[in-house]
């Protein structure tokens, strides 16, 4: 158990090392608009109501702001704010992971089978050169 | 006999572990599939699974760490390192996750960072660590094929001895006895 526990705590200080040097890099991002990570438990922790959320974007939750670099009509990320799924783009997007496990693989076990023939013919050539 | 028979093969229990790693990984990996809400919640889910995944090999992980510099073969180093890349990947995607999610913060009562970083950092991380997944999967595809034919019961193929196949092992039989699982 305490093993466990050890190896808990160091995969869980892994993952905080990791977490704070991506934070580390968004405070110093052109894309960072300067606004950092806020919510309700800060505002309340500074003496504020806490009723003053983040500055949101205009036309409605999960939209980029006029103007943002991916185009105004595009909704914020690539999912549109809809909280319920089951669009056939979602399969594809299940294929499109499923196709690059397939290529993936298929290189490597080229690559695999290239290199023990690639072997074989060596050691093949060196077994007649030896008899010769 | 009868109790080492039943006995559960861990490299079954390994598979069965990977195979949900990955159906959880397919599924984290669609949102458009799963929906925002639930991919949040799957995404943080997936990552519990993703430490299971690495507790599960940790007598590997630290057997490779003490004799990387040492006795490590290169096949064992690449393969170290491609894996504390898909956990530095991982890790990225998650916490930008986090930090951009709707559904979860506002759960504990937070609100999602107004910063476009997470959101670019996000999809950019998942882009990368769906091709360093892939390539682990491919650097272990012959274990995994191994194990499916065992479970499927496929026949294995004659082996090739001295560049000739051996009648021996063509006609030999090679059906396991069926394992529980």
């Amino acid at each position: 158990m305490a093993k466990l526990i050890g190896r808990l705590l160091i995969l869980l200080l892994a993952t905080a090392l990791v977490a704070a040097a991506t934070y580390a890099i968004s405070l110093n991002s052109t894309l960072s608009p300067g606004g950092e990570f806020t919510g309700r438990g800060e505002a309340i922790a500074n003496g504020t109501s806490g009723d003053a959320l983040p500055e949101q974007p205009q036309g409605g939750r999960g939209q980029l702001p006029a103007g943002g670099d991916l185009g105004s009509a595009r909704p914020r990320g690539e999912f549109g704010g809809d909280r319920e799924g089951g669009s056939a783009f979602g399969w594809a997007q299940v294929l499109k992971s499923l196709g690059v496990i397939a290529v993936a693989t298929a290189g490597v076990v080229m690559l695999q089978k290239l290199y023990e023939r690639l072997r074989r013919s060596v050691k093949l050539t060196a077994n007649t050169q030896s008899g010769a | 006999m009868m109790n080492e028979r039943r006995k559960s093969n861990p490299n079954l229990a390994n598979l069965w572990v990977d195979a949900v790693v990955l159906a959880g990984m397919l599924a984290a990996f669609a949102p458009n599939l799963t929906g925002l809400l639930l991919h949040e919640w799957l995404g943080l889910a997936f990552g519990v699974t993703l430490w299971v995944h690495v507790l599960v090999h940790w007598q590997w992980i630290a057997g490779i760490t003490r004799k990387f510099f040492t006795r490590a073969s290169w096949n064992a180093r690449f393969n170290y390192l491609l894996n504390v890349a898909i956990f530095i990947a991982f890790s990225v995607i998650i916490f930008s996750g986090v930090m951009e999610s709707r559904f979860v913060l506002q759960t504990f009562g937070l609100a999602a960072s107004n910063n476009r970083f997470w959101e670019v950092l996000h999809r950019l991380a998942a882009e990368v660590t769906l091709w360093f997944t892939a390539l682990h999967i491919a650097v272990h595809w012959r274990w995994m094929w191994s194990w499916i034919k065992k479970l499927l019961r496929l026949p294995r193929r004659a082996r090739r001895v001295d560049g000739q196949f051996s009648p021996l092992l063509e006609t030999a039989r090679v059906e396991e006895p069926a394992e529980r699982v």
